[in-house]
């Protein structure tokens, strides 16, 4: 009878009672919370990385004391699959709800582009990448920063010269994760190997999270002298699998996530078959710097049971963060005037990371160096990537001459 | 004493204070909670209720509207930031096209019944997401389209929390009034006819398939109006809208509403946007919390809301009538 109205009713009320009508604006005085919210993935095949991004930031709240020219840091984490659904609502209630001032993060691609359109609604917000590097993520947002590490083009700077001219490979075919990030990691690749004179006969694209790839094996072309692996971590593991098992012999050159340490820590014969892999990536075991191994070092007393050594999300997340920090002790945490002298500093800065100076170029995507690498057999039988070429001042221009990254951009075949 | 005046005024009583919660509420409530928990909840509601609308009248379960939802999403973004259409006229064409989709669609599955429709609709839903996420030059592969923009009219823009809840939120109240009249209409006796006993129907000269097909395309309609608001509210239209989780959220939303009941969407995407939103803010396990409530409802109140609110006023009415002595009246 009056059923419906009731239900209606019933809801609105339940409402009222969640309904917070706290919507305080925070001044800049001197002790007042500089309110940061992080996002990183908690759910799917990067749960694991996320994780570590999780910890990244927690080291660099550590590092600092917790707080910034008086104001105590509160750091608001919230966890992502790695879908741009999940990450815009995410981001939505760190800033609507938690009224966060600075964003952290996301961690993925798709993710990235989801959060970066968001930002112009939230002009009043700044937001820097976690380790999102799909390509021209910072393009037209003034709102938006990425230092660590840019785009994913530049995560593979050097290992297509590399490839072509010290490995000796002429033709190479491509697997890849379809989404932003996997066009990024393809294209910075194929556009350096095409240059040198390479040629890319084939692409090939498959669904992220895939688990079955017995049927993309086969389209592998018997000539080519290498395969290009563009997958991420559980996705990588099914796919090697998938190609050993048909027998695959070719060489295999891999993006920057394919050997990182969530896979390089997997179990099992595949092991077998990871030792002297080319890759590139911003960072790597044993890079010889200071600063490295003194974070490889903190990492390891933080966080025992974490990775052998830190993962690209932790050092990303971190040196995001800490990038974040040391603009906000320049301006004595000041954020008032919609962040213009915060973001001023952040544009000016130089920050020496634990893998090396970064900074950011005139669209607010980072510039650093990136190092080529090759996997080797580690103490205890662990594995790790060993640098063997290190590429300076890596800018994103260099990578979007043609134009964004996409399935069939840039191509040689 | 109101309850004594009789049902048709208690009613209209309880519609009337709810009408006016919902338009007071945005005025209490923080900007959060009015776009990011009512505003999402409204236009969620719009494209549950599709869904309901199908299995209430048509005793059709549709996998396919998140897919159809879709096309109307991808058509506005498409249309308005691909090729510069005015906002209304790509609103035009996106309904036209999850029309056109819904009516396609319809034609294939108007001949199947109970599970095999079902699963014949969850495929159609999932080939719109291969779609998508394959056909770069159109819909921009697994990126998607970012970039939308809800219009402004005059100087408000649909963009900010209070103009958002309210266009959304009367859509949706516009959509329930016009399916729960239309429902007692010819046509929509019929329909459920066609649901009870299609044999029958047939026999007395109706043609089960052309009302099947119509109730199908009229849902396209419905939730391609939802992907409008959809796109406007999140900006960007992406295959991760689309994929199988998506499905089950609306499915969700529906299930915790009551599959017989379209005023439960409502109730069921609000309990849905707080359990997602807030149970988060305690546990990673969201996912485990949202699957527990969905279990609870299974198995506790099957009709969902909306079935739980007619089980306790029967339950009432009964312990009213066992309680009041010999009417007077």
């Amino acid at each position: 009878m009056s059923r419906s109205s009731e239900i209606i009713s019933a809801a609105l009320l339940a409402l009222f009672m969640s309904a917070t009508a706290s919507n305080v604006a925070l001044s800049a005085a001197a002790g007042t919370p500089i309110r940061i919210g992080v996002l990183s993935v908690n759910q799917g095949p990067a749960a694991a990385g996320g994780a570590d991004g999780f910890r990244g930031i927690a080291m660099a709240v550590k590092e600092v004391g917790g707080a910034i020219a008086g104001h105590p840091i509160k750091i608001i984490e919230e966890g992502t699959d790695q879908t741009g659904p999940t990450a815009l609502a995410k981001v939505r209630k760190l800033v609507e709800q938690d009224h966060v001032q600075i964003v952290i993060g996301p961690g993925s691609g798709d993710e990235g582009i989801a959060v970066s359109n968001y930002a112009d609604r939230q002009p009043g917000v700044t937001f820097i990448a976690g380790i999102a590097a799909g390509e021209a993520e910072t393009y037209h947002h003034p709102n938006v920063f990425r230092f660590a590490y840019g785009d994913g083009a530049q995560w593979v700077a050097g290992l297509g010269r590399y490839a072509y001219s010290t490995l000796g490979v002429r033709k190479v075919a491509t697997i890849g994760d379809n989404y932003s990030f996997g066009y990024a990691q393809v294209g910075g690749f194929v556009s350096e190997f095409c240059q040198a004179g390479g040629h890319v006969p084939k692409e090939l694209w498959t669904p992220l999270g895939a688990t079955d790839y017995s049927s993309v094996v086969p389209q592998i072309p018997s000539d080519t002298d290498a395969v290009y692996i563009a997958l991420n971590g559980a996705d990588a593991i099914n796919f090697l699998t998938a190609y050993y098992a048909q027998g695959g012999h070719a060489k295999f050159i891999a993006s920057s996530i394919t050997v990182d340490e969530s896979v390089l820590s997997a179990k099992g014969s595949i092991q077998n078959h990871l030792v002297g892999v080319a890759s590139a990536a911003p960072l790597a075991d044993t890079l010889e710097i200071p600063a490295w191994n003194s974070f490889v070092k903190a990492y390891k007393q933080h966080y025992p049971s974490g990775f052998a050594y830190p993962s690209v999300w932790a050092t990303g997340y971190y040196t995001n963060a800490m990038a974040a920090f040391t603009a906000l002790a320049k301006v004595n945490g000041d954020l008032s005037g919609h962040q213009q002298a915060f973001r001023a500093a952040l544009q000016s800065l130089t920050y020496q990371s634990p893998t090396g100076p970064i900074s950011v170029d005139g669209n607010r995507n980072g510039v650093f160096t990136n190092y080529v690498t090759s996997t080797q057999h580690g103490p205890n039988g662990t594995l790790l990537n060993a640098v063997v070429k290190s590429v300076p001042n890596v800018r994103e221009e260099t990578f979007l001459r043609g134009g964004v990254a996409t399935p069939t951009h840039p191509a040689c075949p | 004493m109101i309850a004594f005046h009789g049902a048709p005024s208690g009613r209209s009583l309880a519609w009337c204070s709810t009408l006016l919660a919902a338009i007071v509420l945005p005025f209490l409530a923080s900007s959060f909670v009015t776009q990011d928990i009512l505003a999402l909840a409204a236009w969620s509601a719009i494209v549950a209720m599709s869904m309901v609308f199908l299995s209430k009248y048509g005793g059709m379960i549709s996998f396919a509207q998140v897919g159809i939802y879709g096309v109307g999403s991808y058509s506005f973004a498409i249309l308005a930031v691909g090729h510069g259409v005015p906002w209304y006229g790509a609103v035009a064409g996106a309904l036209v096209a999850a029309t056109l989709c819904a009516l396609l669609f319809a034609l294939l599955v108007a001949r199947t019944y109970g599970i095999y429709f079902l699963m014949v609709t969850l495929a159609l839903g999932l080939v719109v997401y291969f779609l998508t996420i394959s056909n770069y030059g159109l819909t921009h592969g697994s990126g998607g389209i970012p970039g939308v923009n809800p219009p402004h009219l005059g100087s408000i823009s649909l963009a900010q929390p209070i103009p958002e809840y309210f266009l959304d939120s009367s859509v949706a109240f516009a959509v329930l009034l016009g399916l729960t009249l239309l429902m007692r209409t010819q046509f929509g006796l019929a329909l459920q006819g066609c649901r009870d006993n299609p044999r029958k129907m047939r026999a007395m000269g109706y043609s089960v398939m052309s009302y099947r097909v119509i109730a199908f395309t009229l849902a396209g309609s419905i939730a391609g109006i939802g992907g409008v608001l959809g796109v406007w509210y999140n900006g960007i239209i992406a295959p991760s809208y689309l994929d199988l989780t998506r499905i089950i959220d609306f499915l969700a939303i529906a299930v915790i509403g009551g599959m017989e009941s379209l005023e439960g969407t409502f109730a069921g995407a609000i309990i849905y946007a707080i359990v997602t939103t807030y149970a988060s803010s305690f546990t990673d396990r969201y996912n485990t919390v949202i699957g527990l409530v969905l279990l609870a409802i299974v198995m506790f109140a099957p009709g969902g809301v909306g079935g739980l609110v007619s089980r306790v006023g029967a339950r009432l009415a009964l312990a009213k009538a066992q309680l009041t002595p010999a009417s007077t009246e």
